[in-house]
């Protein structure tokens, strides 16, 4: 089949599944209208020949949805590992080393940096506040890494910082889904999902899209941050535990073996079959391979996800703490998982907003402690992925969702009890090692306070586009149709960061 | 386009609708009102269970599905009939092997699709 006639043949049957939601007595009530109105819209733009260019030629296979395909490209990483710092860590106290600001320390904010922005907190003119860590030059990059990090300073010449990424979110749920979903709002599919969808995973025994979180709370955007929207639902992370059970309710109930679990999933499936021949509705196989996936991951996950049997040496190394639930077991679970052929894992460490409005919400102890939790833990993931042969094809990203101001944060006019910085969304630093990303390299700068970008500027869209080039997509080509549209991860915008890919 | 709820349909909620205690629980006592109220044979406690969970009548497939279910289950229990007793706990009235089989197949008739789907 050419790929137009690929697409001809996705249209049709697509515009059959609208048609027949539009008829089925679950859809009826709900969907008509838009159904109806849908299958002729899309039947127009097909004759005039629109959206041909931009739909993706993946088809979704919704008895196998998770096999493992190849992308449009060869991609240099099979797998992502996103280590999400939620409430956003300041830049100024690890990455960004601004001496300028150092001189700027305690005095009042210029009316120049105030005038027409909007801050979630600062009102009235905030103090000017110095980097309250110690900078050093590290590794022959001689990248600036400041003393909150000592492990990871070791790792500077694995990894590209984006000194100048910004955002136009500045709460943190928005911000968040903006990161990792391409919009601020709800409803868009996560990036695992898109990963999951276009590349499958290359291990059936275990979810292709794992969420693990610490740090005591959720991201604040919720679940919606590793759901599918619309994309089909069986590309929804799965979020396991780090402690007890991997996930809930894995046992079968007392007095039913093993054997009769499987015999009672295979009359389950069977009897939802039925119900398909039907109905049609494609949620419904989703749910038959989720409840295979159910019945596999009560044998696999157990053993995948126990991080007790590891060697000592590489509990120490990351300096995990069996049997509690935090940062450092997750992040050696990540590596079990990508090692086992999951494509995508996605942490949340939770407690990273440094307000000064409390001393675990300030730069100088919350954030110090934030810091010891994953810098042992994240310079180990490197170190291992490494040693395995696995960073090549590993990507590995760390950021949060914005920054913070180079001002002390002054709630309502009143300065706050302890050093703390508001959200700031015009610069922050993220990085990326791995995955074909270069080693010890820079790309964007910000001013002398580290206020505003000066060059290299990149946004959200730019590492969502950079992430799926990595792992073999051109994110404009790269696009499910939903609501009579082709839509992507990317939306209208993104650029690949071609300066930090090796 | 109207506000939608994103749906749920992962490995995890498969495994609390099968696993959980509370639905095991459920799935006991349906099980006992299927063989006290559904009549004498067991494709009839069957198809009343479906009824009472559906409000329509099971179609033949799968109620050939759900009897082979209970068959299976049956020979399991009759075979060890301290599963079926573990299967059964909570409860101490009725501890045979055949009403464990159907805690079995009640247990599957609420994992069904149109089930836990709101229609």
């Amino acid at each position: 089949m050419t790929r137009d006639e690929l697409n001809a043949h996705r249209l049709v049957k697509e515009a059959k599944e609208t048609e027949l939601r539009a008829f089925t007595r679950r859809h009826f009530l709900k969907e008509s209208a838009m159904g109806l109105g849908a299958v002729a819209m899309g039947a127009l733009l097909g004759s005039c020949g629109f959206g041909n260019k931009s739909t993706n030629a993946i088809l979704y296979d919704p008895a196998h949805p998770l096999l493992p395909k190849s992308p449009p490209f060869p991609g240099k990483a099979k797998s992502v590992i996103y280590l999400h710092m939620a409430g956003a860590p300041s830049q100024l106290e690890l990455f960004d080393y601004k001496p300028e600001l150092m001189k700027m320390d305690g005095q009042d904010c210029p009316q120049s940096l105030l005038a027409g922005k909007k801050f979630a907190f600062i009102t009235g003119v905030p103090k000017m506040l110095g980097p309250q860590a110690k900078f050093a030059q590290h590794g022959e990059s001689r990248a600036w890494i400041s003393e909150n990090l000592p492990h990871f300073a070791t790792m500077a010449d694995e990894v590209s910082f984006l000194k100048a990424v910004s955002t136009d979110q500045f709460n943190h749920a928005p911000a968040q889904l903006l990161i990792h979903t391409g919009s601020p709002r709800l409803g868009r599919p996560s990036m695992g999902s898109w990963a999951t969808y276009g590349l499958g995973t290359e291990n059936q025994n275990l979810p292709g899209f794992v969420v693990l979180t610490s740090g005591g709370s959720f991201p604040d955007a919720g679940k919606s941050i590793w759901g599918s929207g619309f994309l089909p639902s069986v590309y929804q992370g799965v979020q396991c535990r780090s402690e007890g059970d991997p996930v809930l309710f894995i046992k079968d109930p007392q007095g039913m073996s093993r054997d009769l679990r499987k015999a009672s999933i295979d009359a389950i499936n069977a009897s939802n079959e039925q119900e398909f021949a039907t109905y049609n509705d494609p949620e419904i196989l989703s749910r038959i391979s989720q409840y295979e996936m159910a019945y596999r991951m009560q044998i696999s996950a157990p053993e995948v996800m126990n991080i007790n049997d590891e060697p000592q040496y590489i509990h120490e190394m990351y300096g995990t703490q069996p049997g509690r639930s935090c940062f450092a077991n997750n992040v050696l679970l990540a590596r079990k998982l990508v090692e086992k052929g999951v494509r995508y894992v996605q942490l949340f460490d939770w407690g990273w907003d440094a307000h000064g409005d409390g001393p675990n919400n300030s730069l100088n102890i919350g954030l110090k402690n934030k810091c010891r939790s994953i810098d042992k833990p994240v310079t180990a993931l490197l170190l291992d992925l490494k040693q395995r042969g696995l960073l090549e094809e590993t990507l590995v990203v760390w950021g949060g969702e914005f920054g913070r101001t180079p001002m002390m944060e002054n709630r309502n006019g009143v300065q706050n009890p302890y050093n703390g910085r508001d959200h700031h969304t015009d610069a922050f630093t993220i990085w990326m090692a791995g995955g074909g990303i270069k080693k010890g390299a820079t790309y964007g700068e910000t001013d002398e306070i580290g206020y505003s970008p000066v060059s290299g500027k990149v946004d959200a869209f730019d590492i969502q586009a950079t992430i799926l080039n990595q792992l073999g997509f051109d994110h404009e080509q790269f696009t499910y149709p939903f609501q009579g549209r082709p839509f992507r991860l990317t939306d209208v915008g993104g650029k690949v960061i071609h300066d930090i890919i090796a | 386009m109207q506000p939608e709820e994103d749906r749920t349909n992962t490995p995890l909620q498969a495994l609390v609708t099968l696993n959980d205690a509370v639905y095991i629980d459920i799935a006991r006592y349906f099980a006992l009102r299927m063989k006290k109220n559904g009549g004498k044979d067991v494709n009839n406690q069957i198809a009343q269970g479906y009824q009472w969970l559906m409000y329509k009548s099971i179609p033949d497939t799968k109620l050939k599905i759900l009897g082979n279910l209970y068959r299976t289950a049956l020979n399991d229990y009759k075979k060890h009939p301290d599963q079926a007793r573990q299967l059964l706990g909570g409860q101490q009235t009725d501890l045979h092997p055949e009403t464990a089989a159907l805690v079995v197949v009640a247990n599957a008739m609420l994992n069904l699709d149109e089930a836990v789907t709101k229609n």
